[in-house]
């Protein structure tokens, strides 16, 4: 039965990569390899950053006591996979498309729990190797790596992925709890989901400080270690290869592992099929406005977005952390003033390389609103009604790239005017920014309708699959972070030879270029696509 | 109204609809019958332009279904064999729109919008989610999302599927309305009794080929259209 469902599974995740949407034959050679390419290029980007923290950690740590900085590497691992895997394990835990199908049929709850929680499990160690095979390959370099020590630190890996599991699975759960008790679901479900993200993400942010006071301090760190997160003290040690704190460790997972899985399968049936949401609301006769085609399908557009957990969590962040930012900047900017004042006397280019990290955080943020990356296949089963109805293909794909510059563009340019307010940038470099964040935001928006066109997945089960999983999502996500991360490199390196100013423009010509190339082929073969697709 | 020529639709090597023509005039109601994978829903997706194919033109009052899409969907409506539609939205959000998207003037569909909600019972659900809907209530609200825009064609595939007897009977009672005011209608079913007694023409195809088309009294002659559908397909198959 649980080969079944896991095959099931796999030949969801297999359609999802492998199989060409529109001829439903295998993916070619070259779009297979591009995307393999992709998704390697995103990994070491980010593997680079964690890998840098780990040689910090490992390097700190006093001789016999690398223990500390494996165990800090763990606890980044295992908070970072779990923030990145919560909204999955709810997602696709109680809301899959076909729950009630498969409830239906003789399948004990709890064997269609474990088959979704191993997709989970699954997602949760790609997470979880982006910070701790880093570290794995920064031990190999310092010379700091034996069989045993491979062994344990690779087992290490695949049991901190139970742990994982097991807290996103408890999320997945009080989520759900919460919104069978409560009558508007959807809102329910997001401001829970909102909470523990702002949660986790304040409790980010302190870490990153006391991690920067930690690596002065290694002696001390592993006492806090000792003291406070047990678990974590046993990861350390384990992964330095003692065996009784593997067993312990091991044996922490699979406890917290199995009593959440007690909780979630003995009340799965109810959790995933209770229904409370509008059930009484009446209809009253002022419900039946007028309004034109273009903006009807805007305000589909927006419709789906709010009515949906999986968007609003996943591209709804960044409008959320962006709107808040420039209202905190706008109000309390001078604090950010006072910081960079001294650092200007000490840094003499620091004047050149604030507009660089404005574009580093604005193509960050609005990297984060990339729902026209998944609006086509959003469409899914439905899509018919689009198709059959008398409006021009290119009017629904402007619709989609009109809101997401809703989401990327319009907040992403009041956080580049309130960073550069804050930050004492020149006038001529602030309009500029603003420029470049109005740019970025309708360029991104607009290349992710077309990938997602070139790429789409209109069979999915469950919404996380084209939001979350897709390629199209994970280029434009990475794509613009790395985009931003290389422009503020090159933008330093190059500063000798033009001024800021110049630089910024030449980055606005660059985007208008590839956003007027997209909207061309939108308008040439995008449309036509998306007519018989 | 319709009129279907030399209609050829391949997926790969396997022909689909086999060089099939037909002729759906305004103010008839035309069944269009056959087994399952017979090409009947491939037939009706290429005639309301969400399908693409290889051979032979669709033309719609007149319209070519290729050359102007928009034209030839301005005029019909399209019910298709599962009410997949937006379970994001109520149903008078779903309903306003499909009118928004036809330019049906806010008196006017407001006037439909009651007429049909009340005739198919579900007036007082307009304002709740679709996702609340059962089968049976979104084939009615697509339904009353087709009657909005007054269109001149009516494609249905298979669209009793999951109606109650009562919306059975008033979808029936609909169609010959509209066809009384000068409509026209082609449906896929599989419910030959339904097709034998309300429609003017009808339509058998297998294996994407048309095997026999003419008015009911031509097809059946004095048998019944299930003794003629069960007829045809044993001569084929011999």
């Amino acid at each position: 039965m649980l080969k079944t469902l896991l095959r099931k599974n796999l030949q969801e995740v297999g359609a999802l990569y492998f199989r060409d949407k529109k001829g439903g034959g295998k993916r070619t050679g070259g779009a297979l390899i591009g995307m393999i390419i992709l998704y390697v290029i995103i990994f070491l980007a980010l593997a680079l950053s964690f890998g840098g923290m780990a040689a910090l950690f490992l390097s700190a740590a006093p001789a016999g006591s690398e223990w500390i900085a494996w165990a800090v590497m763990g606890i980044l691992s295992v908070v970072m996979a779990s923030v990145l895997n919560a909204i999955l394990s709810y997602v696709q835990l109680f809301m899959a498309h076909d729950n009630e199908m498969l409830l239906s049929m003789p399948i004990p709850p709890g064997t269609l729990v474990l088959s979704r929680m191993v997709s989970v499990y699954v997602m949760g160690l790609v997470y979880a190797a982006l910070a701790w095979l880093p570290t794995m390959f920064v031990g190999f370099v310092q010379g700091k790596m034996t069989a045993l020590l491979f062994v344990s630190q690779l087992l290490m890996f695949f049991v901190q992925g139970l742990l994982i599991l097991a807290l996103t699975c408890l999320f997945g759960w009080v989520v759900a709890f919460f919104a069978t008790k409560f009558k508007n679901q959807k809102i329910v479900t997001v401001i829970v989901c909102l909470l523990f993200l702002i949660g986790i993400y304040v409790l980010q942010f302190k870490t990153n400080a006391l991690l920067n006071r930690l690596s002065e301090n290694m002696g001390r760190a592993g006492e806090v270690i000792k003291e406070s997160i047990w678990p974590f003290y046993q990861l350390g040690h384990a992964a330095c290869g003692s065996i009784s704190a593997i067993l312990l460790f091991t044996a922490f997972s699979a406890a917290i592992l199995a009593a959440a899985y007690f909780l979630v399968s003995k009340t799965y049936i109810k959790m995933s099929t209770t229904k409370k949401s509008g059930t009484k609301a009446k209809f009253k006769e002022k419900q039946i406005k007028a309004t034109s085609a273009n903006k009807a399908l805007l305000k589909k557009e927006a419709t789906h977005f709010v009515n949906s957990v999986t968007c609003m969590l996943n591209s709804g962040l960044g409008v959320i952390f962006m709107v808040a930012g420039s209202i905190f900047l706008f109000i309390k900017g001078d604090i950010l003033a006072d910081r960079i004042g001294p650092l200007a006397e000490a840094i003499p280019e620091l004047e050149q390389m604030l507009p660089l990290a404005v574009i580093v955080i604005v193509c960050m943020m609005e990297s984060l609103g990339t729902i026209t990356a998944a609006s086509v296949s959003l469409e899914g089963k439905h899509i018919w009604m689009l198709q059959s109805m008398p409006v021009d293909p290119l009017a629904v794909l402007n619709a989609k790239i009109q809101f997401g510059v809703y989401l990327q563009a319009i907040p992403g340019t009041i956080l580049a005017v309130a960073l550069a307010i804050a930050l004492g940038i020149n006038d001529s470099n602030a309009v500029l920014l603003a420029v470049f964040a109005a740019f970025f935001g309708r360029t991104s928006a607009t290349l992710g309708t077309v990938l997602n066109l070139k790429h789409p997945n209109l069979d999915w089960t469950s919404e996380q699959t084209p939001v979350k999983r897709g390629a199209p999502v994970a280029f434009l996500l990475f794509g613009g972070w790395i985009f931003g991360m290389a422009v503020a490199v090159l933008g330093f390196f190059s500063r000798n030879l033009m001024p800021t100013h110049i630089f910024i423009l030449v980055l606005v010509v660059v985007l208008f270029g590839v956003y007027a190339y997209s909207n061309k082929w939108l308008k040439t073969k995008g449309a036509a696509i998306f007519r018989y697709l | 109204m319709l009129k279907i020529e030399h209609l050829t639709k391949k997926f790969g090597d396997f022909t689909a609809v086999d060089d099939l023509s037909l002729d759906v005039e305004a103010g008839k109601i035309y069944a269009f019958i056959g087994h399952n994978g017979a090409g009947k829903t491939t037939a009706i997706k290429c005639a309301v332009g969400i399908s693409d194919f290889d051979n032979g033109t669709i033309t719609i009052d007149g319209k070519d279904i290729k050359k102007d899409a928009l034209a030839c969907k301005r005029e019909l409506a399209y019910i298709p064999d599962n009410p997949n539609i937006y379970e994001f939205m109520t149903a008078i959000q779903y309903l306003n729109f499909i009118a928004d998207i036809f330019e049906v003037p806010a008196d006017v569909r407001s006037e439909r919008i009651n007429k049909c909600a009340e005739m198919f019972e579900i007036r007082e659900k307009l304002a709740q989610p679709i996702s609340s809907y059962s089968h049976g209530m979104k084939q009615k609200l697509v339904i009353i999302g087709a009657l909005l825009h007054n269109p001149k064609l009516i494609i249905m595939d298979e669209p009793f599927v999951g109606l109650d007897p009562k919306a059975t009977f008033l979808l029936k009672g609909v169609m010959k309305e509209m066809c009384e005011n000068g409509a026209a209608i082609f449906f896929s079913t599989h419910v030959l009794d339904v097709a034998e007694k309300l429609c003017d023409m009808v339509a058998i195809i297998k294996q994407g080929k048309l095997i026999k088309c003419g008015t009911m009294e031509e097809v059946k002659g004095d048998e019944s259209l299930e003794q003629v559908f069960l007829e045809l397909e044993d001569d084929q198959n011999a």
